[in-house]
């Protein structure tokens, strides 16, 4: 597939490996942090960690949508579907995600009316056919997803769709980033940047974390030879002393990112103060809806007072995604707790880390980058 | 994604045989054989085709230096492969 095979040559990955293996001879570790869960999966998916000198530390961070989603969010949720003339409409993943008490797949099978989309634009379609009903998206993932809810919003309120209410827990990386980096519990020295999420902002929000912090910044695509050319562009930064913001996927993100993603953002939403599983509230690290689209905020519309949420047990998800513990650490991994029956968060997505742990690194190494003769 | 199909706003696209409907209101402009990066039903930016060429340049050219660089140690060690 164009744009994809290519960026998995495997000489050009050896390449890769090789420089990086001949400027960190003799050099104390690095610690670098993935923010993001699909960066995440494709170094696992690919063996990349195979490739790399062993001085270097990859570490996993919090961007991984559904599992720094809190239980405070999921037990709302969960509530807002016991509501007579309600339809929860969430992405999929959401719903085996276990929340204080149940899952939003246990509402379902005991009569919530849940549905699963793929876009915000699915939930739109429901409100337009059941005029009757409350139709509340479930809002989760990061500056790459809200704009899509935005621009939701945005079509709901020129139809005069009424119904249409967004349930919102968007949060916004740099914060988190930065609060990682003041917990003074990891001591990194560098952030592979989200690909997806620069995309939509552009390269400028992580300045003030390779200014302020000096911490390298390096912004890449999700293929393997983007990785490992990330990680290259770190190592030289370290090496000559410089912390700046980098980009590695020139050929989609662009410096100022994309304005109109960015304009539908600031209108519709509003920094806010917002629980991250592991991180605990951080503030300003949300997307609110703001004031003047309160009509479309499903906490507004439909308040609902709840008991304080609980953590699952045995649970260690909030220590992964500070990127403080592994999940082979978890007495549940693999055991009590595995994909068909998720414990918590992050083994249920495909980008949730114990997901990762558990499809690649339980008991083999994996190096399947293909050849460019491979499938296209 | 490929785009195959554009509609104002709204679009196709294409991945591994695959095809889905995609809007397209965010990135403004698109053309039919652009490649997209989409996401959750919208597409939110256009591949830079010169910039992929670019950036897959630097690696062929890594990866030539490192097989000449092989040939070289290959050949004073008398290897033959
Ligand atoms: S293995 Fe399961 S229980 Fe343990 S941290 Fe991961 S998701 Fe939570």
């Amino acid at each position: 597939m164009k744009y994809m095979t290519e960026f998995r040559n495997f000489a050009a990955a050896q390449a890769l490996s090789r420089e990086l293996h001949s400027l960190c001879t003799g050099i104390k570790e690095i610690k670098i942090m993935e923010v993001c869960g699909g960066h995440t999966a494709a170094i696992f998916k690919y063996g990349l960690r195979d490739l790399l000198p062993p001085n270097i530390r990859l570490m996993s961070g919090p961007g991984c949508p559904v599992c720094v989603t809190s239980n405070s969010f999921l037990d709302y949720a969960m509530a807002l579907s016991r509501e007579p003339d309600v339809i929860i409409a969430s992405f999929g993943d959401l719903l085996r995600v276990p929340g204080s008490h149940s899952t939003l797949l246990a509402e379902k099978s005991k009569g919530g009316d849940i549905r699963i989309c793929y876009s915000s634009l699915d939930a739109l379609e429901l409100a337009r056919k059941n005029p009757s009903k409350k139709i509340v998206f479930l809002g989760i993932g990061f500056e790459t997803t809200a704009p899509t809810v935005a621009a939701a919003i945005k079509r709901a309120e020129a139809e005069g769709l009424k119904n249409f209410l967004v349930l919102s827990a968007f949060k916004t990386m740099p914060e988190a980033m930065k609060a990682l980096l003041q917990s003074g519990e990891l001591a990194l020295n560098a952030f592979i940047c989200p690909g997806h999420v620069s995309v939509v902002t552009g390269l400028r929000i992580y300045d003030f974390i390779a200014r302020d912090f000096k911490t390298p910044c390096v912004v890449t695509g999700f293929e393997p030879l983007d990785l490992l050319q990330a990680i290259l562009m770190i190592v030289r930064q370290l090496k000559d002393g410089r912390s700046t913001v980098e980009n590695q996927y020139t050929r989609a993100a662009l410096p100022l990112g994309n304005p109109a993603a960015q304009a539908l953002l600031n209108e519709i939403f509003a920094p806010s103060d917002v629980e991250w599983r592991g991180l605990g509230v951080i503030p300003g690290s949300g997307l609110g809806i703001s004031d003047a689209y309160q009509a479309f905020d499903a906490q507004k519309v439909i308040p609902l007072q709840l008991e304080p949420a609980r953590e699952q047990p045995g649970c260690i998800c909030g220590s992964i995604m500070r990127g403080v513990k592994v999940p082979t650490e978890c007495k549940l991994f693999a055991k009590a707790c595995n994909p068909e029956n998720p414990k918590g968060s992050c083994m249920v997505s495909d980008e949730g880390n114990c997901a990762t742990y558990y499809k690649y690194a339980r008991n083999s190494r994996t190096t399947v980058i293909e050849n460019e003769a491979g499938t296209s | 994604m490929k785009v195959l199909e554009v509609n104002g706003t709204v679009g196709q696209v294409e991945i591994g045989g695959v095809r889905r409907a995609v809007d397209l209101s965010l990135v403004a402009g698109v053309k039919v054989g652009q490649f997209v990066v989409v996401h959750a039903g919208f597409a939110l930016s256009v591949t830079d085709e010169d910039e992929a060429q670019k950036t897959l340049e630097i690696f062929a050219e890594m990866a030539r230096r490192v097989a000449e660089a092989d040939a070289a140690a290959g050949s004073k060690a008398g290897s033959d492969q």
